[in-house]
């Protein structure tokens, strides 16, 4: 059914695949990250691949970004956890830096590109900015598909991430109004050809729902 | 852009010119109109399959739901609907070009280095134009749309069937197969999305002495259930076929069979012969019930509970002629329970003179 077809095919979706990859770094070599307040992001114990691709970005004092749950033993699992921590990352960067940074736009796809999108888009204005610490706590693995695509669950505790006046630091609120203060995100992941991961769909629950009851 | 990324842009557009297989090339399949952007199940995305029956589609929406394949390859557009003027359309329910642009979008920055390539968005159009009229269809995946499972399964399964235009395929890429992820849609597809849809009906237990009245001990307490719902619910799934014909999967369930068990079993005697319903009390409140229970001990800890369960056989048959069951685990167990707390007292007797004439 394939012969020279196939190959050409083959061809196709290894270059396109490359493609999407570009500016992406390297794959992920993931170790756990803990907490990240103030820190550089390329000095911290972070997925190597995130670091590269928010390199020289520098998360501001005041703001933490805390993944609690350990890594997987199994480096494919934990390449899919880093493609989850980098899709956070580079969307807090990009909310942090007004825009300025848009590594986000390499790890993120679908609607989960169009929620960063909005998330940036609000703090576009130097005015406003995110203080406090949001946390990503029982992250797990709930299925792989052929070895390309996956599907994470994390829960979300961002309470004490706040909407800040970057003038006065009055609090204006949550940093994310649309969403609860405690949460389950769940997110569909896709494998690029070197072997990282991105994100591409995002489905959120409130802790107060039946899904999301597992984040209480 | 660099120079670099232009170029793999360009040769990738050239490869998905070549990798097409020809026209010829297609099965015989029949048109059927109607089919691409028909109606479908409003939970699956891109497929024409519909669910009926007794199912409830929050059975695919949880986050936790068990589904052994949430995507699949199906059937969804005719030649008739390979290319229209102006694709992509900002839809991409209407037709295989539109499709395919949609799903490149969905690859973090392809879509915006896609637009800045002069001629490759007539390029791609170009491939799909070349079917249109064509006797093939376009295969594509399918998923379940709720939740992230069935689009992360979805976009391994482009990856690992590599298709020759990336996205859907011209041909029916796999006839049959097991119940694997990315199989063809078939029967055993088909059933494992009715089983994950399928709604067992609530139980309500009534017991006789009746809640909140106490009973005695040594004295039967009757013991019945009614449903929600029909009491062998069933479901079906199924879709349009290119030859014309649906492809269909029936998922089927017993009578229940109702059970008793009690929090303190060394102080009850258990009747155990419920069949579906149960006993309802007719009236004679010292005969021994089929199915109830005789506590031997007053609750003096607080009343007993019965806990009632009533359990169901699932089998599912397609219209091809297979069938089979659904193994629990990794299928929850198709049951429903309820309860009922039970106070019982001590029979106070009273052992005095008999009275004279």
């Amino acid at each position: 059914m394939r012969g020279q077809g196939a190959s050409a095919a083959v061809l196709a979706v290894s270059v396109l695949a490359g493609v999407a990859a570009c500016g992406s770094g390297s794959a992920a070599v993931f170790q756990p990250s803990g907490s990240l307040p103030s820190q550089p992001v390329h000095a911290a114990p972070l997925p190597t691949s995130a670091a590269q691709r928010i390199d020289g970005f520098t998360f501001p004092a005041g703001v933490s970004i805390d993944f609690t749950s350990p890594a997987p033993a199994d480096p494919a699992q934990r390449a899919i956890v880093a493609g989850y921590q980098d899709y956070v990352l580079t969307m807090w960067a990009g909310v942090v830096s007004h825009g300025r940074n848009t590594a986000y736009a390499g790890q993120a796809a679908g609607n989960a590109l169009a929620f960063v999108r909005r998330e940036v888009a609000r703090y576009r204005s130097p005015g406003r900015t995110v203080r406090g610490t949001i946390r990503y706590f029982d992250t797990k693995i709930t299925g792989t598909y052929f070895g390309n695509g996956a599907s994470v669950i994390s829960c979300v505790d961002a309470s004490a991430f706040r909407d800040v006046s970057a003038r006065t630091g009055a609090t204006v609120g949550l940093a994310s109004p649309g969403r609860p203060a405690r949460y389950l995100e769940t997110v569909s992941e896709g494998r690029r050809g070197d072997g990282t991961w991105f994100v591409n769909r995002s489905v959120t629950y409130p802790a107060s729902s039946t899904q999301g009851a597992m984040c209480r | 852009m660099s120079t670099r990324r232009v170029a793999a842009v360009t040769l990738a557009t050239a490869a998905v010119f070549a990798g097409l297989p020809s026209v010829g090339a297609a099965p015989a399949f029949a048109q059927r109109a109607g089919l691409a952007g028909g109606p479908g199940y409003a939970h699956l995305a891109y497929s024409s399959i519909s669910i009926t029956g007794n199912a409830n589609p929050a059975g695919l929406s949880s986050p936790t739901a068990y589904l052994p394949a949430p995507c699949w390859v199906e059937p969804r557009f005719t030649g008739a609907n390979s290319y229209h003027k102006g694709d992509p359309q900002p839809s991409p329910n209407g037709d295989a070009d539109s499709y395919w642009w949609w799903f490149a979008s969905q690859q973090p920055a392809l879509y915006g280095v896609f637009g800045r390539v002069p001629g490759l968005k007539q390029a791609v159009n170009r491939v799909f134009q070349s079917k249109q009229g064509g006797n093939g269809w376009w295969w594509v995946p399918a998923w379940v749309n709720a939740g992230v499972n069935g689009y992360a399964c979805a976009t391994g399964l482009v990856r690992a069937l590599n298709f020759s235009a990336q996205y859907l395929e011209y041909l029916p890429p796999q006839t049959g197969g097991g119940d694997t992820p990315g199989h063809t849609i078939d029967g055993q597809i088909l059933a494992d999305l009715a089983r994950a849809a399928l709604t067992l009906p609530g139980i309500s237990v009534h017991t006789n002495p009746a809640a909140g009245t106490p009973s005695d001990v040594n004295l039967p307490v009757w013991v019945w259930v009614t449903y929600s719902g029909p009491r062998s619910p069933a479901d079906t799934a199924s879709v349009p076929l290119p030859g014309g014909g649906v492809l269909s999967a029936t998922v089927a369930t017993s009578l229940p069979q109702v059970s008793l068990s009690v929090s303190s079993p060394a102080q009850a005697q258990v009747h155990s012969q419920c069949g579906a319903a149960g006993s309802p009390y007719r009236g004679n409140a010292s005969a021994i019930p089929p199915c109830g229970v005789t506590f031997l001990a007053p609750s003096t800890r607080g009343p007993y509970t019965i806990t009632v369960t009533a359990r169901w056989t699932v089998t599912w048959s397609d219209s091809t002629g297979d069938r089979g069951t659904f193994a629990t685990p990794p299928w929850p167990a198709p049951v429903q329970t309820g309860t009922a707390a039970v106070t019982v007292r001590e029979v106070q007797s009273v052992n005095g003179p008999t009275p004279g004439p």
